[in-house]
């Protein structure tokens, strides 16, 4: 193992910008992922997550910015081959049979793990004669994993895998995931715009917002642990932005006034609290949506 | 936040898992077969159309032949007959137009000008419509196959049969004429141009680059289909208007003075035997084939057009001058009056309009030629001209449309490839 491709970063994603017509959708997003990790894209709808996703996987050209997969830029079309992507539709070829899938899936791979794709097809309980058409929701999903995790992709995009699938299938579909993150080590950027969707299978997070001018800032990232370590929601009474001088220069990310009380969320630790101010632990939830509100205010 | 907190998420990480030489796909190469395995019915269907035509042309053909052997007529080129249609049976009823072979030829040749357009929008509509639609483009991008081969493989398994079974169809119904005539000389003129040869699989290219074209915009099926049917089928009209001026034609000349020249009786009557009988030279059978274009020219060589009151004034004196040397040499009234004065030769001796009598005669023909080329020359007309093209062109042309055909088509494939880029991506 040499020592380049120990620093190489998975995924870099450098002031990337997509504009269709005179509508930028995308700026200004950057970001990079931790090797190994299991990263949530979280954004409301129509924050770019699905537009940055297919840009990675080369299905267009961003008009600006940079991307790099295991440091090489990513160009539009062929697909990095070191990447794995799941649309979140998870196209398949309806009309064809599952073993017909797996030999065009096949066919159309210079890197190709039959035996995994076997296994996986095993595992999800497919029959291999069924036509897709007649799959379930959650069994397309996990024929259209198998295709992806067959390329053995060590950087895997998954864009709102578990939308639409019922509790069992979202289980399973996590159960595979998980597995094959523990096994192969890969890093994975997995969107949802809803967060308890995807928390629980990962370690970072990455909040995109829709600021006016194009979604696709980051307005928050890092590891989840971290961040709830760092953040606080401090309780105090009722006040004014302007008596609020005992905390550090731009901690807080969301403040609420009410008559008796003042609620801040400030993402940073903070010193000695005056008289009547208390602090407690935030949870995820409160912490991503305050830097969700936060974002779509700033322009 | 800021960037640089962003970035401070990197850390070691370990190398891919590529290199794994198990894990063997067979991209790039793998894509013809996907191509195929995904178009193979469409191909299929294609294919039975064409060989259904395919068995119509050798059916109807061999149909010919037989009824032509049991009246006991020579086909085209037997025998130097130069004319197969000339064939009667027992009853005096002319073969070709009283046993349907008139028909069935025209629907054939029909068939075989609308068909490569059907088929060609027919095999391209679907290709990358149907991708669209249920977003499988998506799918088939984010593997190991580049945008452009994925476009090349779909297009080329499906233009292979098309083109090659068209190919054969133009040739099976060159075949199937030349049973009856020939086909160097009736090949140039419109219908039968398109018919035959390498055209209809040229025309059927054209159709097939537009169909994809407007299928990347469309993105849709049916919308595909009844554009791309309906545009194709308004180009190939245009190139079609275009085809007689696309090579240089052959110009021939003819001074007044030959066109309105004194004609013996003898002349006369066999140019009214010739035109009674239908009877064409085998001089013009040879030589200029397509008309392309013809009039008058002035003593420059410019091309003048007269008004039709000039012609109409001409014709009015002519006819007087005609009459009145009848007349003189007493000549009498014919009894189908209101018949036509004869045209002597070249397309613009057009001396014919409704005359009182008389036009029989050798006197009144010359007389109003004389009238027609004095009346004519004071107008400014010096002669009339012709443009043809010759049987010889016929190659010439089919490779020169086939040159327009094959240019549009290409550059509809590189509008709808261009395109491409946009359509992938759109949802």
């Amino acid at each position: 193992m040499t020592q380049s491709l120990i620093d190489t970063v998975p995924l870099r994603v450098d002031q990337v910008g997509q504009r269709y017509g005179k509508k930028w959708v995308l700026r200004g997003c950057t970001f990079d992922l931790r090797p190994h990790a299991v990263t949530a894209l979280i954004g409301p709808n129509g924050a770019g997550k699905s537009t940055l996703m297919s840009a990675v996987a080369g299905l267009h050209a961003s008009t600006e910015g940079r991307i790099e997969v295991q440091g090489a830029a990513v160009t539009a079309s062929p697909s990095h081959p070191d990447l794995g992507y799941l649309a979140q539709d998870k196209p398949l070829y309806r009309q064809y049979r599952v073993r017909d899938m797996l030999e065009i899936a096949r066919h159309l791979n210079a890197r190709w793990d039959q035996a995994h794709a076997d296994e996986l097809v095993d595992a999800a309980g497919l029959d291999r004669s069924q036509r897709v058409r007649t799959l379930s929701g959650g069994q397309r999903t996990r024929l259209a994993l198998a295709l992806v995790l067959a390329r053995r992709p060590s950087v895997l995009l998954l864009d709102e895998p578990l939308a639409d699938l019922d509790p069992l299938a979202r289980l399973e579909v996590q159960q595979t995931l998980m597995t094959e993150v523990a096994d192969t080590g890969m890093t994975v950027l997995m969107s949802s715009h809803i967060l308890g969707e995807v928390v629980d299978l990962c370690e970072d997070v990455l909040v995109m917002g829709t600021a006016v001018g194009g979604g696709g800032r980051i307005t928050l990232s890092g590891a989840i642990d971290e961040i709830l370590a760092t953040h606080r929601v401090l309780v105090g009474p009722g006040t004014s932005s302007g008596d609020l001088g005992f905390l550090p220069e731009g901690c807080i990310v969301e403040e609420q006034h009410a008559a008796r009380q003042t609620t801040l969320l400030v993402d940073r630790p903070v010193g000695p609290l005056p008289e009547g101010w208390t602090a407690s632990d935030p949870s995820l939830d409160d912490v991503v949506l305050a830097h969700l509100r936060a974002g779509k205010a700033k322009p | 936040m800021t960037e640089g907190q962003h970035r401070s998420m990197t850390a070691p990480a370990v190398p891919s898992s590529s290199g794994a030489s198990a894990w063997k796909g067979a991209a790039p190469h793998g894509m013809w077969w996907v191509a195929w395995r995904q178009h193979r019915l469409q191909i299929a269907v294609l294919l039975a159309v064409m060989a259904a035509g395919a068995a119509a042309l050798v059916i109807l053909r061999s149909r010919i032949i037989a009824v032509y052997h049991e009246f006991g007529c020579p086909l085209f080129g037997s025998a130097g007959n130069n004319s197969g249609m000339g064939c009667v049976d027992a009853e005096g009823r002319q073969v070709w137009w009283n046993y349907g072979f008139s028909t069935r030829s025209s629907l054939a040749h029909t068939a075989m000008i609308a068909g490569p357009v059907v088929l060609g929008v027919f095999a391209a509509g679907p290709i990358f419509t149907r991708e669209f639609g249920h977003g499988t483009q998506v799918l088939a991008l984010t593997q190991s196959v580049g945008r452009a081969r994925w476009f090349l493989a779909k297009i080329t398994v499906m233009v292979v049969p098309l083109v090659g079974g068209l190919l054969a169809l133009g040739y099976l119904m060159e075949w199937t004429d030349q049973a009856v005539e020939d086909t160097a000389y009736h090949g140039l003129n419109a219908p039968n141009f398109f018919a035959r040869g390498i055209v209809p699989a040229a025309t059927s290219l054209m159709a097939f680059g537009f169909a994809i074209a407007v299928g990347m915009y469309a993105r849709n099926v049916v919308a595909t289909l009844v554009v791309g049917m309906l545009a194709s089928g308004a180009i190939l009209a245009g190139v079609a208007i275009v085809q007689p001026d696309v090579l240089p034609a052959q110009r021939t000349v003819t001074p007044l003075a030959d066109i309105y020249r004194p004609v013996t009786q003898a002349e006369l009557d066999k140019q009214r035997s010739d035109a009674a009988t239908d009877t064409v030279s085998s001089t013009v059978v040879d030589r200029n084939v397509l008309w392309v274009g013809g009039g008058y020219l002035d003593v420059n060589g410019r091309k003048i057009s007269p008004s039709s009151s000039q012609w109409q004034a001409c014709w009015e004196k002519a006819d007087k001058a005609g009459n009145a040397a009848a007349i003189a040499v007493g000549v009498k009234p014919a009894s189908n009056d209101g018949g036509t004065a004869v045209i002597t030769s070249g397309s613009g001796a057009v001396a014919a309009q409704p005359a009182p009598g008389y036009q029989d005669s050798v006197e009144y023909v010359n007389a109003s030629n004389r009238s027609m080329l004095d009346c004519m020359r004071s107008d400014g007309i010096a002669a009339s001209y012709d443009d043809r093209l010759p049987g010889s062109k016929l190659w010439p042309l089919r490779w020169a449309m086939t040159g327009i055909c094959v240019i549009l088509a290409a550059l509809f494939l590189a509008l709808g490839a261009w395109r491409l880029r946009w359509a992938v991506a759109k949802r």
